[in-house]
């Protein structure tokens, strides 16, 4: 029946997925009927209006939102799961704080090219947990919260910094763009940033998964942990550095995009009852579900532009949030 | 089977110093000491938690001391004094977990270790909770959770630090029957921290006093009399009685 009920959900949330590409490809300025990408496919329409749209624009922007879904929902489960935090999310060790510092140092220091902010970002997002970490090294206290502190204190010198830069900024084109890339879209997506992020993404989010077990047994406790024969700060740094690799990576692409990895795993969580077995899956999916859909609203609500995406995913958030707190049940422990 | 020598053990300065005995393998040892005496950081240095300034510890003769976590898991296995269960997590999945060195790293557990596992948890008498929430479980239930999760490790050496503290009487008496019945019955060694000397002397085979990180005793209650483990007790609580009931042979001790 439990198995049941959980391949019903992983069914579910795979259709709706599916259901969203479909009309994550069909949506936009230039619309495509279902017909149009079917002869599309088939090799059809070459050179035409059409395929071109269709090949260079919806597919890097559906395949973009369909992978910055699933890191994010995936990074946010092992996160939860890692620091038995429901507040927990990749933002925790001050990735998106420093891939915003990133971008907007390549904004108005550099030359504010895609590529140049692309590796700010990317570069100062590892830059974070690579701080975090000396700090957990140097507090010698490795501690759940000593990551949550070392974590609040990155993030807060890069926000001081990103406001410098703001204030720098030439606030008619440079504070304009930092502003919209802080709040995230993926209206600039483009075929060569697909490829590029797609390996960064793909190899983090499959061996995330293949270490799911060691990530079940993080959630126990470094002492138990050890005692099952598990290094936990080994694989703690292991689990952190792979999560922050993907995220980093999607960020750059398509700037900070909020409460995704923090909601996804309260709703898998709610679903299916349990942090083990497909949990984690259905994270992934969970978040690709929202990011699909907020994509679509951000594309399809303001004809002829583009409204950032982190409108979308927190107005999402806010009521979820607010039902999981009003629906929890008692005898938890989970900010243990 | 455990030879503990000359163990010094700390965080940031050794709390226990010096530490030296042995326990033979089929025995149950306990350590009895007052609250903050350092039972705990001895219990973490055996098992590679705390720091270790100087000494050694063996296991079926080899030095654990500089094994890697999952080779020391394969000699020791440990029930902590507080291991937080999260919600969401099944009995049975954290019952599996101490499967985990004996399979492979990145799948489940084979029908083999599946039934390993259950029988831990049968042996517990908490094979009915094995599909239920670990956050619905009382503070008692759980206990025997980590403990199932740690017979299932099925160490030589089983290491365990108030493994009673959330247990009620009858269940206390359960599982040092138990512990007593798989030290003798699989040739397996245990040393637990233990608060209840009633519960010490009557279980146990040898017995420990930590004062202030110095390790003392290593009485055999069985082959004592009420004189002696009165005065082994009063190393720790000067006012404590120790009688033996005429009638079960059972040690009694009463705190004036």
């Amino acid at each position: 029946m439990k198995r049941e009920k959980s391949a019903m959900l992983m069914g579910a949330a795979c259709g709706l997925l599916l259901a969203l590409c479909a009309v994550s490809l069909c949506v936009g300025s230039f619309p495509l009927s279902l017909s149009q990408i079917g002869e599309i496919l088939q090799g059809g329409l070459a050179g035409e209006m059409p395929a071109r749209v269709f090949w260079t624009l919806r597919v890097p922007r559906t395949a973009v939102g369909l992978l910055a879904g699933l890191g994010l929902g995936l990074a946010g489960g092992v996160y939860q799961t890692v620091f038995r935090n429901p507040l927990a999310s990749p933002d925790l060790t001050g990735v998106a704080s420093g891939a915003s510092l990133g971008a907007a140092c390549a904004i108005v220091l550099g030359s504010g090219g895609t590529l140049a902010m692309m590796a700010g970002a990317f570069g100062a997002g590892l830059a974070s947990l690579v701080l975090v970490l000396a700090l957990v090294r140097a507090a010698r206290m490795e501690h759940t919260v000593t990551y949550v502190l070392a974590g609040v204190i990155v993030s807060s010198a890069a926000d001081a910094a990103l406001m410098a830069m703001k204030v720098l900024a030439d606030p008619e084109r440079e504070l304009a763009a930092i502003e919209f890339w802080t709040m995230g879209s993926l209206a600039a997506v483009t075929a060569s940033k697909l490829a590029m992020l797609a390996p960064a993404v793909a190899l983090p989010f499959s061996l995330l998964l293949l270490f799911r077990r060691q990530t079940a047994i993080l959630s126990l406790g470094d002492e138990t942990a050890r005692s099952l024969g598990l290094e936990p700060r080994r694989w703690r740094a292991v689990l952190l550095g792979l999560t922050t690799l993907m995220v980093a990576a999607l960020v750059s692409v398509t700037g900070v995009i909020a409460f995704v990895g923090l909601i996804a795993p309260h709703i898998a969580f709610r679903l299916l009852g349990r942090r083990a077995g497909p949990y984690l899956f259905l994270c992934a999916l969970t978040g690709a579900d929202i990011l699909l859909a907020a994509d679509l609203l951000a594309r399809s609500l303001s004809p002829g532009a583009e409204l950032p995406l982190s409108i979308f995913t927190v107005l999402f958030a806010v009521p979820v949030l607010i039902a999981l707190l009003c629906g929890r049940r008692e005898g938890g422990d989970e900010d243990a | 089977m455990l030879e503990v020598e000359n163990l010094s053990v700390g965080y940031t300065r050794p709390v226990v110093r010096r530490a030296s005995f042995r326990l033979e393998a089929g025995s149950l040892g306990g350590i009895l000491g007052r609250n903050g005496s350092g039972k705990t950081t001895l219990l973490r240095g055996i098992c590679g938690s705390a720091r270790v300034y100087e000494g050694a510890v063996r296991v079926e003769g080899q030095d654990c001391l500089g094994l890697s976590a999952r080779k020391r898991a394969e000699k020791i296995a440990l029930l902590p004094q507080r291991s937080p269960l999260p919600q969401g997590l099944r009995v049975g999945e954290v019952i599996r977990m101490g499967r985990y060195i004996h399979g492979s790293p990145f799948r489940g557990p084979g029908p083999g270790e599946e039934a390993m596992a259950r029988r831990a948890a049968e042996s517990l008498g908490i094979g009915e909770l094995w599909g239920r929430d670990c956050a619905l479980l009382s503070e008692g239930q759980r206990q025997l959770v980590q403990l199932a999760r740690a017979l299932a490790q099925d160490a030589p050496l089983l290491l365990l630090d108030e493994p009673t503290s959330a247990l009620d009487p009858e269940n206390a008496q359960l599982l040092f029957r138990q512990l007593r019945r798989l030290t003798q019955s699989q040739n397996k060694a245990a040393l637990a921290v233990v608060h209840d000397p009633a519960l010490a002397l009557r279980w146990c085979d040898r017995l420990y006093c930590m004062r202030e990180g110095v390790l003392t005793g290593g009485i055999c209650p069985a082959e004592s009399s009420p004189r002696q483990i009165q005065d082994f007790l009063r190393q720790i609580w000067p006012q404590i009685l120790v009688k033996k009931d005429k009638e079960t042979g059972l040690f009694y001790s009463l705190l004036a």
